[in-house]
């Protein structure tokens, strides 16, 4: 816990408030990656990463819905970070007519 | 020659149909079979896989598939393998089956296969039951693979190529970009071992998003990565030239 300080209006005492402690990032980290691999999303590829009150995720996610899907799920699972989605669509597209590997 | 179409991990939800049928519209006319190496639903719903079926009824070739850690998260994997098999895939776990081409014949031996790590960093069955039961799991499924694979190798008609079709994988070069401290979860030596026992020209996988697409079992066995993230498009080919040729 921490304890603050807040002078009242009379200047003469204080009220001391007690706030709980920042939930340390690493277990939000390992929160949202749970989050993402048993809600809907079903992803277990995302890499998350926390700094400065942001959740960076990197990896790749197999549509658009899916993508904003993933964010939606980061949001709810760690409220009061910014999530900043850099996913990655992976491509569907199919391979150039002769565009052979020769093994 | 043959030409392989392969992808895995597609994870296909409700709403993919068009996607991948859009993505697999031309695969008969640049291969003569399609091989998938499991994910193929986001989490192994019924539901999805019947997205799924109807995207590869139609498609003018052979598919061939194992399934992956995904496609048993529903605990429905009998569901999801009739609902495939009904649509004309075939389903691998510890099995193989041949298909021919212009007369000759493909062999593919097929397992999801397990985690348990790598030479110097693997799981061993000691201890708890659990540790113990995800260690023997991973040997089962490696000897099954290898059975699976000498079944093809002791035909009476021999397969002309062989491939060994997994979803975990069995090398560490193709796990490069993941984290290492969880290659244990990615894939074993020991289906590696199986395939390098029996030999194959070409080892396809795929569980490995981050991974790379390119490396070699111990014994110098060609691996591909093909998960689609890895691959960058909806399927790649490869092409394994007549076994006379490949000889000479």
């Amino acid at each position: 816990m921490i304890a603050g300080f807040t002078p009242t209006r009379d200047g003469k005492t204080c009220d001391v408030t007690v706030q709980p402690d920042p939930e340390p990032v690493e277990y939000v980290v390992e929160r949202v990656r749970e989050a993402i691999a048993q809600a809907d999303t079903h992803e277990l590829g995302v890499t998350v990463r926390a700094a400065g009150g942001r959740l960076l995720l990197t990896g790749t996610a197999s549509s658009e819905p899916h993508r904003a899907a993933i964010t939606t799920v980061v949001e709810r699972a760690a409220p009061g970070y910014e999530v900043v989605n850099e996913l990655c669509v992976a491509p569907t597209t199919p391979p150039p007519a002769g565009q052979v590997e020769q093994l | 020659m043959i030409r392989i179409a392969a992808v895995g991990d597609i994870h296909v939800g409700y709403d993919d149909g068009d996607r991948i049928a859009q993505g697999l519209a031309p695969v008969a006319d640049q291969a003569d079979v399609l091989l998938l190496a499991g994910d193929l639903t986001r989490c192994g719903e019924p539901a999805e896989t019947k997205v799924l079926a109807d995207v590869l009824a139609p498609l003018d070739l052979p598919v061939i598939t194992v399934l992956g850690n995904h496609d048993h998260h529903a605990e429905q994997v009998d569901e999801v393998t009739r609902i495939l098999t009904d649509a004309g895939v075939e389903v691998l776990e510890g099995t193989a089956t041949t298909v021919p081409v212009r007369g000759r014949t493909l062999g593919v031996a097929g397992t999801k296969g397990f985690g348990g790590g790598f030479v110097g960093a693997s799981a061993s069955e000691f201890g708890e039951p659990v540790m113990k039961r995800f260690a023997r799991c991973t040997v089962e499924m490696a000897a099954a693979l290898e059975r699976a694979l000498r079944s093809l190798d002791d035909a009476e008609t021999p397969v002309d190529w062989q491939v060994a079709l997994l979803h975990y994988s069995p090398i560490e070069d193709t796990l490069r970009g993941e984290h290492p401290g969880i290659y244990a979860f990615l894939g074993s030596y020991l289906l590696a071992e199986a395939v390098d026992r029996v030999g194959a020209d070409l080892v396809l996988h795929g569980h490995a998003h981050a991974g790379t697409e390119r490396g070699l079992t111990p014994a110098g066995i060609k691996v591909r990565n093909v998960a689609q993230p890895v691959l960058d498009c909806a399927y790649r080919v490869f092409e394994l030239p007549d076994p006379e040729s490949a000889a000479a």
